[in-house]
């Protein structure tokens, strides 16, 4: 039972980091070299 | 140890270069995306004669190598940039027989890039049907290249085509033109300036704004002895040298290319008349909708119930081997089902992206832009706004990034707004399950209620984008002007091949995009509610014993009094009970508003959340399907899904702006908070009050 109860937490763990980086955080990508100031045309 | 070598596959939009590439790598390609942007980069290993492996990118499809899009800009960057990891040790050109012409503008500015160069000829088996005839000899000479003659249709030429790529370091790489010959006086300074260049490289820099190596327009600047011309001379200069080359390859074509116009067979135009006629048009196109939206239920009910049985089955095996306890209930209860409510809609996605395929791939969907054009200028749209609504059908996301061609800014924002309206394969598992349970299973005229109800749903999406569409065009004072030129490309029976690896890839993406949201949002959904505060959670066995006392109910009811106790008073019951009288007037009880609210990160998410909640403390082996049907409203009585509630949900649903992803997609193309949010207060605002009213008016 006590594995069993590590393992469920462990899981959720992995769910809310997953839901909360795929979610919450985006990381900020580095802007290709031609499209610095003019953001490619895209406003 | 193998070699291996770049090769990157370079051609006009419908030419069949991604057929060449799924000849050359068959299913050895991953799809991927630039670094740092969304322009989808597609990628693929092929085994060459003698040990040689080559490393093949199909790149975006371009006209020429003067770029106005991003797709096109990644072309040319790869071209320019020797220390790109993928910068191509040979560059296949990919042409049409019937528009070699228009073909080889391409195919000449790459050569003058002097990377080795082949030249392939592809739907070789349509020439004689045309009446064409090429003198390959010649036009190898003339062009200083390789050319293979390739049919991926019949599966012809592929092996010469791997012979050419493996011997690619025999090719000539003389350019077609000198680059000098544009302006003479001004390329001798260029080649002052820059001693040590190629000179077309240098020119492109000039043109295109894009840099290789150390060299960019910058480094123009700094060179006191060399100016750079006005802008308005630089395209004068441009068009000079797309008359040069014309004139070189007219040229050519004129001994290389013979068309006996007496044995060509135009069914094109024939067909043509009649599939873009302003009124046959539009019938034959509603026709085939029709027929898609019944294939897509006829067709997927034996597989869909095989996998909603064989996923109950699995629940319920998992449970009588696996250990109690939390993690197995977890796995039973939680993640099964949840994954369960999305394996369902394998068949019926499936089949959807396959009829879309196939209308792709007969060239069909150019003759629907065409023909939408039409109604969409009516609405302030253009043309090019039907392709983002059309994709839209799969996912908004890659929709609203394919409105980054549409040139007036006005437009773009008007589409990337109402995009998100049309029906979304996100919602297809929704509008299914829900259709399923309250519309009756009767036909009219050999269509049956459901198809039409689905069908309907599709045409609610797009009126609505199209009424918002033109809303939008009344209220935002943005001054545009905007053209549209859409490229008819030729009829051809679709390959199966192509067919299914479009079907796969897009299923598989869907399948895998939102499974893992699924996933976790169920393990998450099924720790809410199997946990709780309180005596009411923990002593929920005592308190419905006593409860029932002298109710005299068997274990088995007994049991799931307690169940259903537990689950109200969990965190989820308890969350879900709170936002209860917002949602009680559309009909719905705390288990949807749980579902709506967690399927704001995205809608297919709903039908996994009901089979999770529907099932933690359940002992009974039953599909999702029953379980919703079985549900009780605890107000009224009776099925909880019923015709009022049902047709709230679909039409709250088909309006509301649950997509977590869309809305930052949104964002970043806007480059403002302002418009996803707007789009997020007014779709989901309209949604609940048409659900609202739907429901009152039903009832």
């Amino acid at each position: 039972m006590f594995i069993q109860n590590i393992l469920a937490f462990l899981a959720l763990a992995i769910a809310v980091l997953f839901l909360f980086k795929t979610f919450i955080w985006w990381p900020r990508k580095k802007a290709s070299n031609s499209c610095d100031d003019t953001n490619c045309g895209c406003h | 140890m193998s070699k291996q070598i770049n090769v990157a596959l370079i051609g006009n939009p419908n030419t069949g270069k991604t057929s060449v590439f799924n000849a050359l790598t068959g299913l050895n390609q991953k799809v991927g995306n630039y670094p740092g942007i969304t322009v989808e980069k597609k990628e693929g290993i092929c085994k060459l004669p003698r040990g040689v492996k080559a490393h093949i990118i199909d790149l975006p499809g371009t006209y020429s190598l003067n770029a106005s899009s991003l797709d096109e800009n990644v072309v040319i960057e790869l071209l320019l940039n020797k220390n790109d990891k993928d910068f191509p040790d040979v560059a296949v050109v990919v042409s049409d027989v019937e528009n070699l012409k228009r073909n080889l503008l391409l195919f000449t500015q790459i050569k003058d890039l002097e990377i080795p160069t082949i030249l392939v000829i592809n739907m070789s088996d349509r020439m004689a049907y045309k009446g064409i005839s090429l003198n390959i000899d010649f036009l190898e000479q003339k062009l200083e290249t390789k050319i293979a003659l390739v049919s991926t249709r019949k599966n012809k030429g592929i092996n010469e085509l791997k012979d050419l790529i493996a011997n690619f370091k025999n090719l000539n790489t003389k350019p077609c033109l000198q680059a000098s010959e544009i302006d003479k006086a001004y390329f001798d300074g260029l080649r002052k300036a820059f001693p040590n260049q190629l000179l077309y490289k240098l020119w492109l820099v000039i043109t295109q704004d894009v840099n290789f190596g150390k060299v960019d327009r910058n480094t123009y600047e700094s060179v006191a002895d060399f100016k750079i011309k006005s802008k308005s001379d630089l395209k004068r200069l441009q068009q000079r040298e797309t008359i040069k080359r014309y004139q070189f390859i007219n040229e050519i074509l004129k001994e290389g290319q013979t068309i006996d116009l007496k044995t060509a067979k135009d069914l094109r135009i024939k067909l043509d008349r009649i599939l873009t006629h302003k009124v046959w048009g539009y019938l034959i196109f509603g026709i085939i909708l029709l027929t898609i939206f019944q294939a897509i239920y006829d067709w997927a009910e034996v597989p869909m119930d095989f996998i909603d049985s064989t996923f109950a089955s699995l629940s319920e095996w998992a449970k009588s081997v696996l250990p109690e306890g939390p993690f197995s209930s977890l796995i039973t209860e939680g993640i099964i089902p949840g994954l369960g409510g999305i394996v369902i809609f394998i068949p019926q996605i499936a089949f959807l992206f396959l009829f879309i395929s196939i209308l792709e791939e007969s060239g069909y969907m150019s003759r629907v832009v065409f023909l939408m054009d039409r109604i969409m200028r009516k609405f302030g749209l253009s043309g090019k706004s039907v392709v983002p609504l059309i994709s839209g059908t799969a996912c908004a996301i890659p929709a609203i990034m394919a409105t980054r061609n549409i040139e007036s800014w006005k437009e773009r924002l008007i589409t990337i707004l109402v995009t998100p309206f049309t029906t979304c394969s996100a919602r297809l598992p929704v509008y299914l399950i829900i259709i399923a349970l309250v519309i009756p299973e009767g036909r009219f005229i050999g269509l049956s209620y459901q198809a039409l109800t689905l069908m309907l749903l599709y045409l609610i999406g797009f009126a609505t984008a199209v009424g918002s569409a033109y809303l939008l065009n009344k209220i935002l004072k943005i001054k545009s002007k905007s053209f549209f030129v859409i490229e008819m490309p030729n009829y051809k029976l679709p390959l199966p091949r192509n067919v299914a690896l479009t079907v796969v890839e897009k299923t598989k993406a869907f399948v895998f995009g939102a499974g893992k949201i699924i996933l976790a949002i169920s393990i998450v959904l099924w720790f809410l509610a199997s946990y709780g505060p309180g005596e009411a959670f923990n002593n929920a066995e005592t308190i419905v014993t006593e409860q029932y006392a002298t109710a005299n109910l068997s274990e088995a009811e007994l049991q799931q009094k307690i169940a259903s106790h537990k689950l109200e008073h969990s965190f989820i019951g308890i969350t879900g009970r709170a936002i209860e009288p917002a949602i009680q007037p559309l009909g719905y009880d705390w288990k949807i508003g749980i579902a709506i609210v967690s399927s704001f990160a995205a809608r297919e998410v709903f039908v996994g959340t009901l089979a999770t909640i529907y099932s933690v403390g359940s002992d009974e082996e039953d599909t999702i399907k029953n379980r919703m049907a079985g549900e009780v409203n605890p107000i009224l009585g009776g099925p909880l899904f019923n015709l009022a509630s049902g047709i709230s949900l679909l039409l709250f649903y088909a309006f509301a702006m649950q997509c977590m992803s869309t809305l930052a997609i949104v964002k970043r193309e806007t480059n403002s908070w302002k418009w996803p949010f707007l789009q997020l207060v007014i779709m989901s605002g309209f949604a609940y009050i048409v659900a609202l009213a739907a429901y009152q008016l039903l009832k």
